[in-house]
């Protein structure tokens, strides 16, 4: 009966995968080279802030694959968060078919994304790489495990955000403003190491870096940490998780149908 | 069998909370016809997507014991930005069904041509509720929920439509809103009329069309 369940479930979210790819990615347009493009300019923007300023990036660390590898990793929450509240929306239609739930509709979303910003992590540090830049990944494990803790973690977040969004308008309008300006706390631009001593106690606690910080390790072998808690995290997306399936069975009562 | 007990439903409006489906309790058991008629606004769909599961009542239990279609009308179980092919093969999917066969199937019945590889978004109704009904048919359900999409269609697909719903009729199960008489008297056996968010149910179709004159 459960493996009967969970299979079911794998096909919905499956079909599902397919759905989103062919709408957002078309069949016909080169949806997926834009995928790339944007990291590579915001990447390439910062990289340049940075040498114009004379700044140096601590530890001997080429800017341009120290920001990429952070703002991939800030990219996944990014686009998880901001998207829960309309993805609903937009594919309410197919749970006229009672098997595809609000929780496969998220998921099939996220995972499309992991997939999408795994790639991208792969092509630019596979570019640095052969450039110089940067070392081919020295622990591949911790980078899958990195991106696979923040799909995690950003699934259970955007479980919340959609329930939210049942409830009110205006959650799908705070959240963009409100995800552009966890920038700046997502480690795309610092380690927690990096920082003065009264910051890094609180900064150790935010969850985007210490996220960034398990990629990071996985492209630099060497690098290490003193204020890394992986068990806090998994914790925090374990809860967001829970609350979140809990949240969507609340809002499923809300979800209204033409 | 499907069976409603206690089923409640309320919208809210500007004058506070509307019960559109107030204590509504009833059973349909498998090989039965019911037709179902209401003025606009009176919660017909709003029970077809109670009865399909889609709409979670406020109140009450709703049980099925064999499989149900989702709501057979203009909108919904199918995704306008994808094409009636994708939409098919997403239907295959998650039905656990083989694609090809049921490509072919729905392609037979619908008979949209060209138009099977382009964007719902670009259907006419008429095309629209041939492609919904294609996919259902192509699942084959024990109960088929038709909110009046069979007066949708130019003649050749009303005909395909009646010999399908015929044949349904006779070894299923049907409950279909309609506003025209002549269609209801065609493939119901008994009526129930929802006002007020009250069902009331008649043992004839005549009765209940004679009924919802008077309404």
């Amino acid at each position: 009966m459960l493996a009967r369940g969970a299979r079911m479930q794998l096909r919905v979210i499956g079909a599902l995968v397919i759905r989103e790819l062919q709408s957002r990615f078309g069949r016909h347009n080169i949806g997926f080279l834009w995928f790339l493009v944007e990291p590579l300019l915001l990447a390439g923007g910062v990289t340049l802030i940075t040498y114009s300023s004379h700044a140096q990036i601590p530890e001997g660390l080429h800017p341009l694959p120290f920001h990429i590898v952070g703002y991939i990793a800030y990219m996944q929450f990014r686009t998880n968060v901001n998207r829960a509240a309309s993805v609903v929306l937009s594919n309410r239609v197919l749970m006229y078919h009672r098997q595809v739930t609000m929780s496969d509709i998220i998921i099939a979303c996220t995972l499309l994304e992991l997939g999408a910003t795994f790639s991208g992590l792969i092509f630019f540090t596979s570019l640095y790489a052969w450039l110089g830049f940067s070392p081919i990944p020295e622990r591949p494990l911790l980078l899958i495990g990195g991106m696979l803790l923040m799909w995690w973690y950003t699934t259970g977040l955007a479980m919340i955000v959609c329930a939210l969004g049942q409830f009110s308008e205006a959650v799908e309008r705070l959240i963009h403003p409100l995800t552009y300006l966890s920038l700046p706390f997502s480690g795309m631009f610092f380690r927690v190491e990096w920082l003065p001593a009264d910051l890094r106690e609180f900064a150790q606690w935010l969850p985007l870096p210490q996220i960034t910080e398990i990629i990071r390790q996985g492209v630099w072998g060497d690098l290490h940490s003193d204020y890394l808690h992986p068990f806090y995290i998994i914790s925090q997306a374990a809860v967001l998780t829970f609350l979140g399936l809990l949240g969507l069975r609340v809002a499923r009562h809300r979800v209204r149908f033409e | 069998m499907i069976r409603l007990a206690n089923v409640v439903k309320t919208y809210p409006t500007h004058v506070g909370r509307r019960r559109v489906l107030d204590d509504i309790s009833f059973s349909v058991e498998r090989g039965q016809s019911l037709g179902l008629m209401g003025r606009n606004g009176a919660g017909k769909s709003t029970l077809m997507r109670a009865i399909s599961g889609l709409e979670k009542p406020d109140a009450g239990r709703i049980e099925r014991t064999m499989t149900v279609s989702w709501p057979l009308g203009f909108f919904g179980g199918v995704h306008g930005a994808l094409t009636g092919a994708d939409n098919a093969k997403f239907v295959a999917r998650i039905y656990g069904l083989e694609i090809e066969p049921l490509l072919e199937r729905v392609q037979d019945f619908a008979d949209l041509g060209v138009y099977f590889n382009m964007p719902v978004n670009t259907y006419s109704a008429g095309m629209r509720a041939r492609l919904s009904l294609g996919l259902s048919l192509a699942v084959d359900f024990d109960c088929y929920l038709v909110d009046e999409i069979t007066g949708a269609g130019d003649h050749r697909f009303v005909q395909r439509c009646h010999e399908e719903l015929m044949q349904r009729k006779a070894t299923g199960t049907l409950i279909m809103i309609s506003h025209a008489p002549e269609t209801l008297r065609l493939y119901c056996d008994t009526g129930a009329i929802l006002d007020g968010g009250k069902l009331t149910f008649f043992e004839t179709v005549d009765e209940m069309i004679e009924a919802y004159y008077a309404l």
